[in-house]
């Protein structure tokens, strides 16, 4: 079961990872004035959000090794790379809901400062976007660590399969409780992370 | 030779021509107050002059260096370094939420300025001990007042020791209590013989600081001269209905 609860683990962290950056980058795209790059990202993060994750493990597992370029993927980076795909269009929008949240005035003065618009957005659009951004990152976060089980559908060996596996194996439920419990432990432990982050991302005055 | 040289400033929303042939100068330290009705340009003037605004027509100079010529605007690094002679006051403030008081001073200054060879903490608290503010140095903008914010907001733009300061109603959010705090903040600038453009629609404080009032109406300057010449003598209808109104 621990061992499963490793691949649970390994999962959450590479998606997590992998995934926000790049759901960052799609939101940047989907803002160049370049056409068919945002109509790609458009089509892109439609089938993403319109189509079931499960479906989209499977389009990776079963499907693409058998369309060009033929890529196989073995299991556990079937799994990855379908839901870093699905994670980022989420991830993606959300993030361009934080950049709309955003006042048109603080780039304006940021401009009028003299800053350059790379500046403008590490110094002044992303920390804010981040933080607006941040109660549904964690709330992506949180399904993520359950949606981690989907992986089992190709066989990957983390909790849920682990414990399915055991159930049929010992005749007793109890490895589903014990399931239960290892991803409540891990949501905690999570939840706890996710308050201290956007802590440290709430600006308001400490003193006084 | 005038520090700003507008001329033939034509700008255009689409189809709503906004700012028709304007032209007009303005000297070293000398305040000039721009009033005129809403929707009549004086936004969108300020913000061509920073360049928040690209015109369409027209040449504009700073402190001699064009950065615009009949519309035609020079290299980035020409217009960047025209536009930053100038700081800019937002009515709204648009400080920096995720920035303490000082941060919001000292971080533009760090990314700006290559060299800074004064010292940036002494320079920060200097300016805001002038505006009474020096026991905000580490609290956020969410725990200041408007007229508080305003004051940080105009601290922050002396920080790059500009020539000029652009105000764009910088009082208009505020209570009328509160709005003498930033007036007082202004005045002491003009005493310091800093050049001023404010929009604004106090119109004692125009009488009382500035050197010259700008008159717009519908995109053009309809009347310019000295407060005594507006308000004592104004030679437009449009202005004196203006006036009639303000009071
Ligand atoms: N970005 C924009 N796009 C389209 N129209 C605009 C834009 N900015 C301003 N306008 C229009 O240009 C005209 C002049 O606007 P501006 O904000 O300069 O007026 P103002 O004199 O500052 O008015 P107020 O006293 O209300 O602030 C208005 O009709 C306004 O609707
Ligand atoms: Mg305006």
């Amino acid at each position: 079961m621990l061992d499963g609860a490793k691949i649970t683990v390994l999962i959450f962290v590479v998606v997590i990872t992998v995934s926000i950056p790049l759901g960052f980058i799609v939101t940047l795209l989907g803002k160049t004035p370049y056409k068919p790059v945002t109509w790609l990202i458009n089509i892109y993060i439609t089938v993403m959000r319109g189509t079931p994750l499960i479906l989209q493990i499977f389009f990776v597992y079963f499907v693409v090794p058998h369309i060009p370029p033929y890529i196989t993927f073995d299991r556990i980076n079937a799994a990855l790379v379908a839901f870093i795909l699905n994670y980022a269009a989420y991830f993606a929008e959300i993030f361009r809901g934080g950049l709309l949240a955003i006042d048109k005035g603080q780039s304006e003065a940021a401009k009028v400062l003299g800053l350059n618009k790379l500046q403008t957005y590490i110094h002044i659009i992303i920390p804010q976007m981040i933080r607006v951004s941040l109660p549904s990152l964690s709330n992506e976060a949180i399904t993520l660590v359950k949606d981690t089980s989907l992986v089992y559908v190709i066989g990957v060996a983390e909790i849920s399969y682990v414990a399915k596996t055991a159930v049929s194996k010992h005749v007793s439920i109890m490895p589903f409780v014990m399931a239960g419990i290892l991803y409540l432990l891990l949501i905690l432990i999570l939840t706890v992370v996710l308050r201290l982050i956007e802590k440290k991302f709430r600006y308001t005055s400490k003193s006084l | 030779m005038s520090i700003i040289q507008v001329s033939h400033l034509k700008k255009s929303f689409g189809n709503l021509q906004v700012l028709k042939d304007v032209s007009f100068n303005v000297e070293k330290g000398d305040v000039i107050a721009i009033l005129g009705s809403s929707g009549s340009g004086k936004s969108t003037l300020l913000r061509c002059l920073i360049d928040l605004e690209k015109i369409d027509d027209g040449t504009i100079a700073i402190d001699g260096e064009k950065f615009v010529e009949n519309g035609k605007y020079m290299p980035a690094s020409v217009v960047k370094n025209a536009t930053l002679k100038m700081g800019m006051v937002f009515q709204h403030f648009n400080l920096f939420p995720h920035m303490s008081v000082i941060k919001n001073l000292e971080k533009p200054v760090k990314l700006v300025k290559k060299d800074i060879n004064i010292n940036l903490r002494e320079k920060s608290m200097a300016l805001l001990a002038k505006v009474g503010l020096a026991d905000k140095a580490e609290v956020y903008p969410d725990s200041l007042s408007g007229g508080q914010k305003q004051r940080v907001a105009i601290v922050r733009a002396l920080m790059m020791n500009p020539e000029i300061m652009l105000f764009d109603e910088p009082t208009s959010s505020l209570d009328p209590e509160i709005t003498k705090e930033v007036l007082y903040t202004m005045k002491q600038l003009a005493e310091e013989k800093m050049t001023m453009l404010i929009v604004t629609h106090e119109i004692g404080f125009a009488k009382e600081v500035a050197a010259k009032i700008l008159f717009m109406s519908d995109g053009e300057i309809l009347e310019s001269g000295t407060p005594d010449e507006i308000f004592n003598n104004p030679k437009n209808e449009r202005t004196k209905l203006f006036l009639n109104n303000s009071y």
